[in-house]
């Protein structure tokens, strides 16, 4: 069975497993207050709640992607499980416009299949940097893994955007 | 050795080993496969990116590697290309654990390559590329 024990010092993640797609709430009171991953993994479970909403108003929007995306959108699910439940505070308000009704969602789907293949390809280059940056090598580990999966979503994205 | 530099030599063993699988997925799929084709000159080129990162102590080739089953069809030899991009993404994520800087950064974009080629064999998109048992 996978599992990431301890994907940063100070037991921040502790216990944490990736095979079945739960984690406990990442118990940030254990970890050292200077722990220099803590910034990264706030920025990764912000930008990765950010994704889930941008996939939820798409689906909403375009029931027919439905069968595409929600496969995507579970994967997603699991990062954010991995990463551990307490999202730092904002982190639903970072892709709302100015309305607060949630990010725009292109009204063609080829569009709105691109939009999302934009946001992973910046979810995938930000995780690929905070691994770069992470102290911890397994919570890097778990961040480039985490950028394999968004590029693997480009391709789905941009094939199903020209079928 | 570090444990970095041992990374690093896992990979290029890996490297020398996909070079060998898509050499027998070419043979089995002839010239005309341009995955096959695409793929060998990407791990050729990781190859000898590694080769020249660890310099003279750099990992030998084996004379041939044992594939995990048959390849003598065009179905085994895309499973094939499967299996490697699944094993390399493997070590890379190991890379991406025991290295740091632009060795860390050199692996997570390999490893990113690995799972994208991986689909363009036919597998499907994983959550979690590269950790998997």
């Amino acid at each position: 069975m996978l599992t990431a024990a301890v994907l940063l010092p100070g037991s921040l993640a502790a216990g944490c497993t990736l095979s079945d797609g739960t984690a406990p709430a990442r118990q940030r009171t254990a970890a050292p207050a200077d722990n220099p991953d803590l910034s990264l993994l706030d920025d990764a479970v912000e930008v990765n709640a950010s994704l889930i909403e941008v996939y939820e108003r798409t689906i909403e929007r375009h029931p027919d992607l439905e069968r595409t995306l929600r496969p995507l959108l579970r994967s997603h699910r699991a990062h954010a499980s991995a990463f551990g439940d307490a999202a730092p505070a904002g982190a639903d308000r970072r892709s709302r416009g100015p309305s607060g009704r949630g990010p725009r969602v292109p009204p063609r789907a080829a569009a709105a299949l691109r939009n999302l293949s934009d946001h992973e390809s910046e979810n995938e280059r930000g995780c690929q940097m905070r691994a770069r940056r992470a102290a911890s090598g397994e919570f890097a580990r778990l961040l480039a893994s985490i950028a394999a999966c968004s590029a693997q979503h480009r391709w789905v994205l941009e094939r199903a955007a020209v079928s | 050795m570090t444990a970095g530099r041992e990374a690093l030599q896992r990979a290029l063993a890996a490297e020398h080993a996909a070079v060998y699988g898509y050499g027998v997925v070419g043979g089995v799929l002839g010239e005309d496969s341009s995955l096959a084709t695409t793929g060998y000159a990407d791990h050729r080129g990781h190859r000898d990116r590694l080769i020249e990162l660890i310099g003279a102590d750099a990992v030998a080739a084996e004379p041939a590697y044992q594939l995990p089953f048959r390849v003598s069809n065009e179905r085994q030899a895309e499973r094939l290309g499967i299996e490697i991009e699944h094993r390399c993404a493997k070590v890379y994520a190991g890379v991406v654990s025991q290295t740091t800087g632009k060795h860390r950064m050199l692996a997570a974009r390999s490893l990113a390559e690995c799972a994208v080629r991986a689909l363009d064999w036919g597998a499907d998109p994983e959550p979690f590329p590269g950790l998997g048992d």
